[in-house]
């Protein structure tokens, strides 16, 4: 085995590192924000007592839907390895 | 008969009091919040003026900051469901005393008004004084614990409240002794 073989096979393992790591963190962001939304949600609605409690639901159901919107927007439009690049050449030019 | 207010209430007894903790309680949380949301944009604009304008490096921001505010609509969530669920109910036949300890652990409790022996109320501290809420605590007959209603609005109307209740049910309940036919099926 050459030392470029080497090199490429680390250099690899790095690139996949960085797709799938920060996908496994958005996933796991996703889901446990989902439980506690659930979480909280149930609570309210079945112990809730009075109109504030309602409203308090539909209020944030309705915030966290945009949000989960914009982190799924905001995730799409990431470049990991652009923006790994950029920072390289901004740290060495 | 009553509409069902709380999952508990019996068919014959009344609501008189709901209460919760002062609105001012409401207020100082979401302030907190309020602080702790407007100091990420502070950030974010220090940060992004010391990192290179890069649309790569404004995306990651983004996403940094979605994930922040995700977070904190949570927390700001968690806290004001902890503020409405706590929650003490005065009914004329008996106190309900729920307090919603984080998500996992639901305290009810109740006693019977005729189990009242002493109501005291406790107004400490300038805001408190300035708004008129405080602690009501109740004591009860025998070793059964006492209640306290925290940080309620008025706590000298609901003690005289508690009180006047007490003894109304008393004159009716002689012994504590207390009947009711329940609907056949």
């Amino acid at each position: 085995m050459s030392f470029d073989s080497i090199f490429n096979f680390i250099s690899n393992g790095i690139s996949n590192l960085l797709e799938i790591i920060p996908f496994v963190i958005f996933i796991a962001i996703i889901i446990g924000y989902l439980i506690g939304f659930s979480f909280i949600i149930y609570h309210l609605v079945k112990f809730g007592i009075g109109i504030a409690t309602k409203f308090l639901a539909i209020a944030f159901t309705v915030i966290s839907i945009i949000l989960l919107t914009l982190l799924i927007k905001s995730y799409l439009s990431l470049d990991l390895k652009a923006l790994f690049q950029s920072l390289f050449n901004f740290i060495i030019p | 008969m009553n509409k069902n207010i709380f999952g508990d209430q019996k068919p014959y007894e009344n609501i008189i009091l709901i209460l919760r903790r002062h609105p001012l309680v409401l207020v100082s949380i979401v302030f907190a919040f309020v602080i702790t949301g407007i100091i990420p944009i502070l950030v974010l604009g220090f940060v992004s003026n010391l990192l290179p304008s890069l649309p790569e490096v404004q995306d990651l921001l983004t996403f940094a900051s979605v994930v922040y505010y995700l977070l904190w609509t949570y927390g700001l969530f968690y806290e004001l469901t902890d503020f409405f669920l706590d929650v003490w109910i005065v009914t004329d036949h008996r106190i309900v005393d729920i307090q919603q300890i984080g998500l996992f652990n639901r305290d009810v409790s109740e006693t019977r008004l005729d189990k009242v022996q002493d109501v005291t109320t406790k107004i400490t501290g300038y805001f408190p004084t300035f708004f008129n809420y405080g602690n009501v605590i109740i004591q009860t007959a025998g070793t059964e614990r006492e209640f306290e209603f925290q940080q309620v609005p008025d706590p000298v109307f609901v003690k005289d409240t508690i009180l006047y209740y007490s003894d109304q049910f008393r004159s009716t309940h002689i012994d504590g002794i207390e009947v009711h036919e329940f609907p056949v099926q």
